[in-house]
């Protein structure tokens, strides 16, 4: 039985906040720029439920990593833009570290045996 | 020609009302979800060429109504519980503040209690006394209870009844203050029922109109908290 599509959706979800962050990071953006910016940045790998990132940012919010404001768009709607605040920034930076030193970790992780593999070879 | 189903015809505003059903838990957050949805909806019907077809498909990427409901409610739902928790505490503090205040200006007016009055303080100073200690120590008890509790992702059983927990321990806790203000209102009435009216008597009585509005707000913040949590469990149930 194949479980990747199934991991890769909690993969996604643990590490939403960290995406979102990275998202609002370009500039201040709406909820539905904020979506279209996660799937272009991903190549289209992060293709959420819309609906679950505004949770997101909402939760964010009140952790006071990001700022809101209401504001009025082009087609005359109510809009409301997010944008990282200072608390935001060092959040995201603390995480863009622990993800690096993470995937490292797992990379040395899965090229070990290959290395272990070649030097029984030689 | 078959004529269009003008309720059919409005994916977005059906989803809408629908979205804000499931937010009966908090009325305020509703409004501000609904109106942040409504503009993603129709961006992303507008990007598709914003026909019926275009906003049932923006309905259907958007997700599950009660999914995005549920990840909402279980930080909101914390939240007012634990400003029912701030307020409970507040609420306590000033109605001590009112009773110290309220004897002090006894024993500076040198105002006696009749016999009567003396009768009646034996029964209820002491009711009065324990009420507020079994307040002040459910009030710990359930500070300590909701400063513990952190939100899950999303709204589920287990967290529904640690809600039910925490409002239960502050209910509890306001039942006992609203003994105390009780007992304090019927001993100061009587007193002032006593005297002769002057000014000096409105201190008396502005205390413990202080403490019934202590009380009414407390209460009030009681009741909002359980109709919210009320309706989050029987959406979610």
């Amino acid at each position: 039985m194949d479980s990747s599509p199934r991991l890769e959706g909690e993969m996604l979800k643990g590490h939403l906040d960290m995406i979102v962050l990275a998202a609002v990071a370009a500039g201040p953006a709406h909820g539905y720029a904020v979506i279209q910016e996660i799937r272009r940045r991903s190549g289209g790998a992060f293709d959420l439920p819309e609906g679950t990132v505004y949770p997101a940012l909402h939760r964010l919010e009140q952790k006071g990593l990001l700022g809101s404001r209401w504001t009025t768009a082009e087609s005359g709607r109510e809009r409301r833009v997010y944008s990282l605040t200072k608390r935001g920034q060092r959040a995201l930076a603390d995480h863009r570290t622990v993800w690096q030193r993470f995937a490292a970790a797992i990379a040395g992780l899965f090229d070990e045996p290959a290395h272990a593999a070649a030097k029984s070879n030689r | 020609m078959p004529q269009p189903n003008p309720i059919a015809e409005r994916p977005i505003a059906d989803y809408l009302d629908a979205l804000s059903r499931a937010f009966a838990f908090d009325t305020a957050l509703a409004a501000r979800v609904r109106r942040e949805v409504a503009d993603h909806l129709h961006e992303s019907a507008a990007a598709c060429g914003d026909s019926p077809n275009a906003e049932r498909d923006a309905v259907a990427r958007f997700g599950d109504i009660g999914d995005i409901a549920r990840h909402y409610a279980a930080p909101a739902l914390l939240a007012r519980m634990r400003g029912l928790g701030v307020v409970l505490i507040a609420a306590l503090a000033l109605v001590f503040v009112e009773m110290e205040l309220r004897v002090a200006w006894y024993g500076w007016m040198r105002w006696t209690a009749s016999a009567e009055l003396q009768r009646l303080n034996a029964v209820g100073l002491p009711l009065d006394r324990y009420a507020f200690f079994a307040a002040l120590a459910l009030a710990a008890v359930g500070w300590a209870y909701i400063g513990s509790r952190r939100a899950p992702a999303a709204f589920d059983a287990r967290y529904g009844r640690e809600l039910g927990r925490g409002i239960a321990l502050c209910a509890a806790a306001a039942a006992a203050l609203a003994v105390v203000v009780a007992v304090e209102t019927a001993l100061t009435g009587w007193r002032l029922g006593e005297l002769s009216w002057s000014a000096a008597a409105l201190v008396p009585a502005l205390t413990i109109a202080a403490e019934i509005a202590c009380a009414a707000v407390l209460l009030r913040r009681l009741g909002t908290t359980v109709r919210g949590a009320a309706a989050a469990l029987a959406l979610f149930r």
